[in-house]
């Protein structure tokens, strides 16, 4: 009976050995042209949801792809995935996407994406990597109407500022009409100058103000270098700043009569975000009058 | 006049070159990061005079090698001399041996002196004989190598480039720009600019580079920067080493410095970009057959990545 059993394990040995030697994982062999990863957004709060795209070109035909790794996700998780082939004459394309959902504020630093393969090019098993990727969280705006004082008081300092500024400009109009000598002419009103170019993208003008305001009044309660980062960000949003624009770039990009104000917000911005930590507060400090007075500015468009 | 800003020090050597403001902003950045540089393009551009202008300006000591396809590296670093005399050796040190250091057509010596030099750069010494010799504090070297002629040059390997903090592209002056040099410069030699500032001011300088503060974001946008040239490209095959992050990370630091700042942007980083990477990347015999030049390579890579 031991022996029977004996002889009948080591015939099924014998009979499945093979089988699953050659069933082993192999590498898929190709060149490949394009391996790049996207989002259709780098930029998004707690709840809402991201689609992540790897799309990846190979020469020659395949009829799948093996052993794409996506990078570890921490601050997200998965609510859908998608994948589609596409056969082109000479080469094959895939595009696989994740739907996502953002759970936990950060940043989330995103690996490349990675694929196991022999490159046909040299016949040398390769490790191919995407470009990497950064995507920022924001926590969920607060609750408007949590605490009214906070909001009452926040509009009554901006009111303060623009009535401030009006005030000023009109001394020294005055000043100046008294200087000419022509205080009995009468002045003849002048229709406001109407901007030279849209500063900020049209559709976006009061939600690019209520963003920076919300960041303003964050880098008040909690000055850091997180706030001071969103800060920043919000104000190159409120430019429509392309995600390969320098502040060179941007300042060039304003109309000549608001370089001034705008620029120096941009710079105290960029001050604030990257200054050392033992240096931030006094950053902010001196910052803050600018940015009221900025965003005064931006919101009189 | 003593200047304690390297702005001051950058603005007076405009005195005695007229243009080329990358080539002094690179020289200035390289002296204060502490490197070197490689710069590209025809003569007669002012690549020596803007070397004699920085030694002059920091009271240093300038040498000039013209790299030759006879050259050995004694003629470099320095030899033993045999004095029959008093039948002792005697030690000859080379050229090396100065602040700063151009070494003209450096692709025209072969690999060995190349190597020669290449070594000292990186050790900041030389050993002749028995002795070894540290070289003089603060040591750069700006070497040229010219484009148009390529017969019997030696390539410089490109584990060797790497060596190279920068690499500048050095282009003709523009009508105006020539104008200016013709009115300055027609009546005789240009005028260095003396006793501006000392060789402690430049050390003092360093110093303050390396405390300028590099925002953690900031460095993932170098490292990102510099593995973007890694991933997969049509055109790239082999992109730059974990060198080209430090070098990019020092030499970011020295332009805010230069700019006045504590603390390092993003323009800066992204200013530096190109300069540092180009000549650290090989492309594939694909970018040769398809007309692709590095430049545009460099600058593709660079265009992906987003500024924070």
């Amino acid at each position: 009976m031991f022996l029977r059993s004996l002889r009948m394990f080591v015939f099924l040995a014998v009979l499945l050995t093979p089988g699953l030697v050659l069933s082993a994982p192999h590498l898929q062999r190709f060149v490949m042209t394009t391996f790049v990863l996207q989002a259709d957004r780098q930029r998004l709060r707690v709840g809402d949801h991201l689609h992540l795209t790897v799309r990846v070109v190979v020469r020659g035909h395949l009829r799948h792809l093996d052993r794409l790794v996506w990078p570890v996700l921490t601050k997200f998780s998965l609510e859908g995935r998608e994948s589609h082939r596409l056969p082109g004459r000479e080469s094959t394309a895939y595009v696989e996407t994740l739907t996502l959902r953002a759970d936990r504020a950060g940043w989330e630093f995103l690996e490349p994406a990675t694929i196991d393969a022999i490159n046909a090019a040299n016949d040398v098993p390769s490790r191919f990597a995407s470009n990497p990727l950064q995507i920022r969280v924001d926590s969920p705006s607060t609750d408007a109407a949590r605490t009214a004082l906070p909001w009452v008081i926040g509009w009554a300092v901006l009111l303060a500022v623009v009535f401030a500024f009006v005030i000023w400009r009109r001394v020294l109009e005055w000043g100046a009409a008294r200087l000419r000598g022509r205080l009995r002419r009468a002045v003849p009103s002048v229709a406001p100058t109407p901007p030279a170019v849209a500063v900020v993208p049209e559709g976006q003008h009061e939600p690019a103000v209520e963003h920076i305001r919300t960041a303003l009044e964050m880098l008040r309660r909690s000055p850091d270098h997180e706030t001071a980062q969103l800060l920043r960000l919000r104000w190159r949003e409120a430019f429509a700043a392309s995600s390969d624009e320098t502040l060179a770039d941007l300042v060039a990009r304003l109309p000549d009569g608001e370089r001034g104000i705008f620029a120096r917000a941009l710079r105290a911005a960029e001050r604030i975000a990257f200054v050392a930590d033992d240096s931030r507060m006094t950053a902010i400090d001196e910052s803050l009058m600018l940015f009221d007075t900025a965003l005064a500015r931006l919101a009189g468009y | 006049m003593l200047s304690t800003r390297p702005q001051d020090l950058a603005d007076l050597l405009t005195t005695t070159i007229v243009g080329q403001r990358d080539v002094l902003e690179a020289l200035l950045l390289a002296s204060i990061a502490g490197g070197h540089l490689l710069l590209e393009g025809p003569p007669g551009l002012a690549k020596t005079l803007a070397c004699r202008a920085l030694a002059a300006g920091i009271g240093g000591v300038f040498k000039r090698i013209q790299f030759t396809p006879d050259l050995l590296p004694s003629d470099v670093v320095g030899t033993r001399i045999f004095d029959q005399r008093t039948g002792e050796f005697s030690v000859s040190l080379g050229p090396l041996f100065a602040n700063i250091v151009l070494a003209d057509e450096i692709n025209r010596a072969p690999a060995k002196v190349q190597s020669a030099l290449l070594e000292a750069m990186q050790e900041h010494q030389v050993t002749i004989g028995p002795q070894t010799y540290a070289l003089p504090t603060p040591f750069l070297v700006m070497a040229t190598m010219n484009p148009l002629d390529a017969d019997g040059t030696y390539a410089l390997p490109q584990a060797q480039m790497d060596r190279f903090l920068m690499k500048i592209i050095v282009d003709y002056p523009t009508p105006n720009e020539e104008m200016l040099i013709l009115e300055r410069f027609s009546g005789g030699e240009a005028p260095l600019p003396l006793g501006t500032t000392t060789i402690d001011d430049l050390s003092h300088w360093q110093q303050e580079a390396r405390a300028v503060h590099l925002d953690s974001t900031l460095m993932r946008y170098i490292v990102a920067l510099v593995t973007a040239t890694r991933s997969v490209h049509p055109y790239i095959e082999r992109g730059a080493s974990p060198r080209a992050t430090l070098a990019l990370a020092a030499l970011a630091r020295a332009k805010a410095l230069l700019d006045g700042r504590a603390y390092v942007v993003p323009d800066d980083i992204r200013s530096l970009a190109a300069s540092v990477l180009r000549h650290r990347i090989a492309l594939s015999y694909r970018a040769a057959a398809d007309g692709v030049s590095t430049e545009s390579c460099v600058e593709e890579v660079i265009a992906r990545v987003p500024v924070p």
